[in-house]
């Protein structure tokens, strides 16, 4: 949620177009909690974001509603089908690929109309870009971090 | 633009609780979104930022005319219906006009009326609602420490602001849920209620008499 503060107060063109930092905790917890339980991170995430942003009776919220639960689904059948062969670079890159597309129909049926398209490849290409830095970020984070290691033996 | 507002003066969602305002969103939501008058909606939309102002909330005016705008221009790349002007080259269609005004009004107008009705203190009943409790209680101890993040180091400062807040703990009693609002009274549960009728009204009385797109 500290994250999803700081991703609100970056200035966005579109409420929606989110650069994504606040999957930071769900791609650190693909390989830390069970499958239950990480979809229960996302639903607090999108929770969460919709009170401190004050969007839960709006469409941005439908908007991280279905971003976040497809990005997760397809982070976690990323992992499960390549496991440790793929980086949580890659993971981070297939979440935002499928959350995005999720997003991008959605703003096809609720926005934009056919002009939806015209957004769709500037929108993939920046959440490609953003996953990578944002996986390359997990991926240090989960190297380096004592608060993490203190929660893995914790848990 | 941010106001503030009297105590003496009783104005809606100035003195009314988290889970008051809550349920007057969700009230007021489904006769908004099933508001078909453009004129009506737009009118609704301005009464939602009055009551935002009025109860100290921000308003993004520059924001909501760019995602207002960009809606509009997206929806007029599919042209339907007659051609209304020809500026710049680009065709404006009576019906990709409607369209893309009707969704930048439900787009804008649901933002501005969840911004007055959701806030950061509100606390959901139930299992899922202590879990959201427990969150935004760690957020708030977290943003109060992000002042720490050096961008020189900011994985080891974000991990040592997270290692501080696991250290301090939780709080031994949640906020309670049911907990009256230290300023909610009789009175600014009265606006809400007067605010929720307003809405109903407006949108019963244009489902009676519907009115052609542009009014009049």
């Amino acid at each position: 949620m500290f994250l999803s503060a700081i991703e609100y107060m970056i200035p966005k063109p579109i409420p929606f177009l989110r650069v994504g930092i606040a999957n930071l905790p769900v791609l650190i917890s693909l390989d830390l909690l069970p499958v239950p339980l990480l979809l229960l991170v996302v639903l607090l995430k999108v929770i969460g974001q919709g009170l401190v942003g004050g969007t839960l009776f709006s469409y941005v919220f439908l908007f991280s509603v279905a971003g976040s639960f497809t990005s997760a689904f397809a982070m976690l059948l990323a992992r499960r089908l390549f496991g440790a062969r793929i980086t949580l670079v890659g993971v981070g890159i297939v979440g935002a690929l499928f959350g995005n597309t999720a997003q991008i129909l959605l703003a096809r049926v609720l926005i934009f109309g056919q002009g939806a398209w015209l957004i769709a490849p500037p929108f993939l290409a920046i959440g490609t870009v953003t996953a990578a830095a944002l996986g390359t970020f997990a991926e240090r984070f989960s190297a380096r971090s004592a608060w993490l290691a203190e929660v893995r033996r914790s848990a | 633009m941010r106001t503030g507002h009297s105590t003496s003066t009783v104005l809606p969602g100035a003195h009314a609780s988290p889970q008051a305002l809550f349920l007057c969103g969700a009230l007021l939501f489904p006769p908004f979104l099933m508001q078909q008058d453009l004129v009506v909606r737009g009118g609704l939309i301005l009464v939602f930022l009055v009551v935002n102002v009025l109860a100290g909330k921000g308003v993004r005016l520059l924001q909501f005319a760019v995602v207002f705008g960009g809606i509009v221009l997206f929806n007029l790349v599919i042209r339907t219906g007659k051609v209304l002007a020809a500026p710049l080259g680009l065709q404006i269609t009576e019906g990709a006009l409607k369209s893309g005004l009707m969704k930048a009004t439900a787009m804008v107008g649901l933002i501005v009326l969840s911004q007055f009705s959701i806030r950061r203190s509100l606390r959901l009943p139930g299992h899922i609602g202590g879990l959201i409790g427990r969150s935004l209680f760690y957020f708030e101890a977290i943003m109060n420490e992000r002042r720490r993040i050096d961008r020189r180091d900011i994985i080891g400062s974000i991990d040592a602001i997270l290692l501080s807040v696991r250290a301090s703990g939780e709080p031994a009693v949640l906020p309670a849920t049911d907990a009256p609002h230290p300023t909610q009274n009789a009175r600014g549960l009265a606006a809400l209620a007067v605010l929720v009728a307003f809405n109903w009204t407006v949108f019963a009385l244009t489902l009676v008499h519907p009115r052609p797109f542009w009014g009049g």
